[in-house]
């Protein structure tokens, strides 16, 4: 068959965007997990199996949170045990059925990893790896010492298997699910077949997930949290989502292994189980999609091997003791990877040619067409308020960083903010776009007053901004970028991605459209699918730009553009902001490259130790001598030097169009 | 159990509660002075803080209990061992995660107790080890209230450690450089001082100190391979809740969560080690900056 | 007129170009990133004078200091520094050599005294030198009486002014050959900055060569012999400071040339 042929995508629900290749992977993959068990029908290797089968569940769901979304959790293993726990005592206290309890495992493990990330989220710093930390050895304890609900070391027995075929399954017995004529089947393999697939399901749906606009906001959210905001996404909410849905999965999980032999003692659910998923995880390559599958294949297989090579002859007698304590090996792998191999196995994987095309894509490929709207549609949809600061103050303990500014920024304009270093520039546009709360004065758009707003909540009303150091988020492509500027407009929910249902796609393609055709306004929709951070600064620039615009912002807060931009693409840059404003768009400007401020504003206003010194044209600021000594200093103040009649001046080389000289090695 | 007889229980326990959980506590603040040090100065800790705590007990077992050396001699070589620990995990788990990965640190010094834990059972095996102390094992008894000699060395040692170090770190110049790359490495730097050394430097102290937690307590809570786990993780409970950049507030709060696991203890003895770890995420529910921290604006 | 210069004018004195200079700064060119900040910085420095690098902020002024001072690791380009290339060295040997660098935003140890401030400045003195170092510190402490008062007190219990008087001695506690002095105005009221003038031009009439960065071109040009007027990251006029002083670019270097007129567009839609 041509390789094209395996390479080409496909487009229908659930596997849309994969190739053709991935898909007849999948089916045969499916097909073996049915068959190869039936054939090998041995019930130490179908254990074995079950055991990759159920923990690479709960391995996906901690790489979601580890991986996708940045956070270290060192107590997966006690959510692990939560589900686990839950489903054996609703499984055997009650006589609901196995699979509710198994259900009702995961949520309850969702809940309470909700319950745990919900306060710690809000604290910076180590505190989530401490008290994760903290949760599973208190699960351990109460597990341990609450003999009345856990019956402690000793155990609860006898948990039933789920049903199936109308009879409970147990995994030594068999059965006969083709009827009297057909081969018998092992419970063991029939235990399989339920998790073998509830993990391909998993997988799949996962990928799903991570492929649309969920892990696209996930990923944006561990790129930059600052930037994330700007675009709307209320940070804390996703992290905590996060945690959740990792911890639905491990409860999951759990609810599994508790049934897989109908008995669980609390000596299996000590830390060293938290440590374990993390290191399935990692070695098999946070990040990517089936690192948890191959991670969590190699190291369960592991300490079995290790066991059976220690029984050969040849193996010392020292080494037998090192040989059994694989978790030796976790630890010393975890360390090896965490340094040398940060991608894990499915990093190196992936390395091979081919391999690469076999992976869904994360996410959608792009379409050929942009959307036919003209600029103004895409990046002013709504009525132009102004933004108005009366009188705003911010005190840091004794400094007035800002103290008693009074702005308005006339929509459909361009308004340039100056002032030397610490005149409160920089503080102003944090307070007006949320990150401080202003100690006294109001910032209001229109009417609405902002003071008390997140960042998240202000750009949904429709003011953003750019950061003077690009907070791009640097793994997405640029489209995907420029996506994150939909967030708030995107409707589909869940289910519909986890499904790739038809909405999803649909409405994931006319965005799509919409986002080509704002790169194309600013000139750069060939760079649409190049990663954001392998492009050359400026390029960086007027992505974040376009990320901006695609909020449709009522006003755009520029905050340095010109900062890192090279002499040569200056006037680029000030002709995108013009270009800006001429669809419409209202844009404040903070910048210290003079020329560009002063050649793209209507009306500047100067700041000099936190208060205005003067507003007016460009033309009016240049000439003020206010603001002249605000930037040189009063010329009558210091005594200043007489001319020396033989001293030249040398003037090098005009500062603005020099082009960059050959760098000397 | 009805409230009289709660009230009355507490005022048994108490007493006793409090000699022995000042032992233990102070014990708790010694650990965490560790992970202030490395904290202020790198913000990185080690995880394996409490594994460094029983190797050091360990090795001082097989020393003074096999080996038959004095204890002022297996002192200072366990402190040695531990330093020279300290500086090869800050070389290869700690500077080589520092940049790329925010969290890489905190991976690679969890596996790091993993490693020491599963080597200490398999070179001293599984079985607790008891090291007799130096003191005799009789303990001192004041009305209903007994006290090792063994826990009187501990809370007379570990103070007199931690004060040494509070003195040095405030007073010698050396103490003042490594306060100054904590506080800005970068102008550290235009000193004169070598922030790279200061790292290491800092990672020496705090690996000496669980040694000298380790050989100190050893005596009375048996040393055994599974023996640091929550010991450092009851350390760093102290030194979130205490403020990790405050070592005052850490050495109250070591002593308190010792008090607080002795009366928890006399009520319920299984629910001991819950205790601390509960009243931890009580207290980050409610105060996430720990309960002596200042809260600094972050100024974007 | 305005302020009278105190003692003897140090623009009279000492500019001499005889000799190598202490100082010289090859094509300095410096990234943050991939953003290249530096595009080919060259300047000079002679014993006994004073020099300014003078320019708008973000003009690349601090980071040449930076780069200098071994802050800042240079792509391209030398540093030569009385004999020696230091280029890329750290800082902490570069100060060992005699360049020492009072940074930006004054960066003192808040959490320490006055006092051991100024002696952290001393750390790399080596202790033979202690009796040196300990007559060296009695002078700081006099010199601004200030510090002498609160030499006990968390030196970040002091005002912005004595912080920056705080800074400057703890530079000079390191026995500079070349006092790197960062933006020392920033920040300050006028009158501070006037008196942070004076000392300027006291150190040097004590024999201290200074590489000054100001944002204040009047306040720089009015210490300097000479100074650099760096936009965009290069060098765009150099000279002595009487002819900078009334030289219109110097202003167009800060405030951007003659406003273009932008046409008064009618918003779209």
């Amino acid at each position: 068959m041509h390789p094209s042929f395996w390479s080409r995508r496909i487009d229908a629900p659930i596997f849309s965007g994969v190739s053709v290749g991935g898909v007849i992977l999948t089916l045969a993959a499916t097909l073996a997990l049915v068959i190869v068990p039936i054939l090998v029908d041995n019930a130490y290797i179908m254990r074995i199996a079950q055991q990759i089968a159920f923990y690479t569940i709960a391995a996906i769901g901690l790489n979601v949170l580890v991986g996708y979304q940045g956070q270290v959790s060192l107590g997966h293993g006690g959510l692990f045990a939560v589900g686990a726990y839950g489903s054996a005592l609703l499984a055997t206290q009650t006589s609901i059925s196995v699979w509710i309890a198994i259900a009702a495992g995961a949520a309850l493990a969702g809940i309470v990893g909700a319950l745990l990330a919900l306060p710690t989220l809000r604290a910076k710093g180590p505190y989530l790896a401490m008290v994760t930390i903290a949760f599973s050895i208190i699960v351990f304890v109460v597990a341990q010492s609450w003999v009345g609900l856990t019956r402690g070391p000793e155990g609860i027995k006898n948990i039933p298997g789920p049903d199936l075929f109308g009879t409970t399954i147990r995994q030594l017995r068999t059965y006969a699910p083709f009827g009297d004529g057909g081969p018998a089947i092992s419970g063991a393999v029939v235990y399989f077949w339920i998790v073998g697939l509830a993990a391909l399901a998993v997988q799949l749906l996962a990928n799903n997930l991570l492929a649309g606009r969920w892990g696209r906001t996930i990923n944006a959210v561990r790129q930059s949290e600052v930037a994330a905001e700007t675009v709307g996404v209320s940070v804390y909410r996703w992290k905590v989502g996060a945690f959740a849905f990792s911890a639905v999965l491990a409860g999951l999980s759990g609810a599994f292994f508790a049934h897989q032999d109908g008995y669980i003692v609390s000596d299996t659910f000590t830390f060293n189980k938290s440590v374990e998923l993390l290191v399935y995880v990692i070695l098999g390559g946070a990040r990517t999609l089936f690192g948890p599958l191959i991670g969590t294949t190699v190291l369960v297989i592991l300490p079995e091997f290790l066991k059976t090579i220690s029984e050969y002859a040849f193996v010392p007698a020292w080494a037998k003791p090192i040989l059994e304590h694989y978790l030796l090996f976790y630890g010393a792998l975890l360390i090896l990877f965490l340094i040398a191999m940060p991608e894990g196995m499915a990093g190196a994987l992936k390395a091979i040619p081919g391999v690469k095309s076999l992976l869904p894509p994360t996410p959608t490929p792009t379409p050929r067409t942009a959307t036919a709207l003209a600029p103004a549609e895409l990046v002013v949809g709504r009525a132009r308020p102004t933004l108005v600061a009366d009188d705003v103050k911010m005190y840091f303990g004794g400094v007035k960083a800002v103290d008693g500014v009074s702005l308005a920024i006339q929509p459909g304009t361009i308004h340039g903010l100056i002032g030397p270093n610490g005149s409160g520039k920089s503080t102003m546009v944090n307070v007006m776009t949320g990150v401080y709360r202003p100690t006294g004065g109001r910032v209001r758009l229109g009417d609405t007053v902002m003071n008390h707003l997140p960042p998240h909540s202000i750009a949904a009303l429709g003011v953003t901004r750019t950061f003077q150091n690009i907070q791009l988020f640097k793994d997405l492509s640029v489209i995907d970028n420029v996506m994150m500027g939909y967030h708030l407009r995107m409707r589909y929910g869940f289910v519909d991605q986890l499904l790739r249902t038809r909405r999803a796609r649909a409405e994931e393609t006319a965005y799509r459209q919409r986002a080509m055709a704002l790169l194309q306004f600013l000139d750069i929709a060939q760079l649409a699918e190049a990663e954001a951070q392998s492009l050359p600064y400026g390029h960086q620039r007027l992505v974040e730009i376009a990320r901006a615009l695609a909020l449709e912002p009522a006003v755009l807060i520029l905050d340095e553009p010109a900062a890192g931009i090279n002499a040569s693409e200056i006037d680029q840059v000030s002709e995108v902001i013009r270009r800006i404003r001429s669809a419409g768009v209202t844009i404040l400007v903070i910048e210290h490259h003079m020329d560009l401020v002063m050649s793209v504003s209507d009306h500047v206003v100067a700041l000099d130790y936190g208060k205005k010194i003067a507003e007016g044209t460009p033309a009016e600021i240049q000439a003020n001598p206010r603001v002249i000594e605000a930037y040189l200093g009063d010329q009558d103040s210091f005594a200043l030097p007489a001319e020396e009649p033989d001293a030249g001046t040398v003037e090098l080389a005009g500062a603005v169009a020099s082009p960059r000289p050959e760098a000397t090695e | 159990m009805d409230l009289a007889e709660i009230v009355s229980t507490f005022f048994r326990i108490l007493p006793q509660a409090l000699v022995s959980g000042v032992a233990l506590g102070s014990v708790y603040a010694l650990i965490a002075q560790g992970y202030y040090v490395t904290f202020t100065t790198t913000e990185t800790l080690n995880f394996a803080q409490g594994e460094f705590l029983m190797v050091g007990a360990l090795t001082s077992f097989s020393l003074m209990v096999l080996a038959g050396v004095p204890f002022l001699v297996a002192l200072p070589a366990v402190v040695a061992l531990m330093a020279a620990m300290g500086v090869v995990l800050e070389r290869i788990a700690i500077r080589p995660l520092r940049q790329l990965l925010s969290v890489g640190w905190i991976l690679s010094t969890v596996g790091t107790s993993v490693i020491l834990r599963q080597f200490a059972e398999i070179y001293w095996g599984r079985e607790q080890k008891r090291v007799p102390s130096i003191f005799g094992d009789v303990p001192l008894y004041l009305g209903n209230v007994g006290i090792f000699p063994q826990e009187v060395f501990i809370i007379v040692a570990s103070l007199l450690t931690m004060g040494i170090l509070l003195v040095f770190l405030k007073r010698s110049t050396f103490g003042k450089a490594l306060q100054a790359v904590a506080f800005n490495p970068a102008a550290a730097g235009l000193m004169g001082i070598n922030v790279r050394q200061m790292v290491v430097v800092s990672y020496i102290i705090s690996s000496a100190l669980a040694g000298i937690a380790g050989i100190l307590i050893a005596p009375v809570i048996f040393a055994h391979a599974e023996m640091g786990a929550l010991l450092g993780l009851k350390a760093f409970a102290a030194a979130i809740i205490g403020g990790i950049e405050n070592p005052v507030g850490i050495l109250l709060m070591g002593i308190g969560l010792g008090i607080a696991e002795f009366i928890v203890a006399g009520y319920n003895a299984s629910f001991r080690d819950a205790a601390t770890f509960l009243i931890l995420i009580l207290i980050l529910a409610w105060r996430p900056q720990g309960l002596f921290e200042r809260v600094t604006a972050e100024k974007v | 007129m305005g302020a009278e210069v105190v003692g003897p004018d140090p623009r009279q004195n000492g500019a001499g170009r005889a000799g190598a200079p202490l100082l010289r700064v090859s094509d300095l060119f410096v990234n943050y990133g991939q953003v290249e900040a530096l595009h080919g910085i060259s300047l000079d420095v002679y014993p006994g004078e004073v020099v300014a690098i003078i320019g708008s902020n973000g003009a690349g002024k601090s980071t040449t200091m930076r780069a200098i001072s071994g802050m800042l690791v240079p792509r391209a380009g030398r540093v030569v520094f009385d004999g020696r290339d230091v280029t890329g060295l750290p800082s902490h040997e570069i100060v060992r050599l005699g360049l020492v660098h009072v940074p930006e935003g004054r960066q003192i140890f808040a959490n320490q005294s006055v006092r051991d401030n100024l002696m952290l400045g001393a750390f790399q003195q080596p202790r033979s030198r202690a009796a040196e170092t300990a007559e060296r510190l009695r002078r700081e402490l006099d010199r601004f009486p200030v510090l002498r008062e609160r030499q006990d007190q968390r030196a970040g219990t002091l005002s912005g002014g004595e912080q920056q008087m705080l800074a400057i001695s703890r530079g000079l506690m390191a026995r500079p050959k070349l006092l790197l002095l960062d933006e020392p105005s920033m920040g300050l009221a006028p009158l501070l900055v006037r008196q942070v003038a004076e000392t300027v031009r006291q150190l040097n009439s004590e024999g201290v060569t200074i590489l000054l960065v100001e944002q204040l071109a009047m306040m720089a040009l009015s210490v300097a012999h000479r100074a650099y007027v760096i936009q965009n990251g290069v060098v765009r006029i150099e000279g002595p400071s009487a002819g900078l002083a009334r030289n219109p670019e110097v202003i167009r270097a800060y405030l951007g040339g003659a406003a273009q007129q932008v046409e008064a567009q009618p918003p779209a839609g």
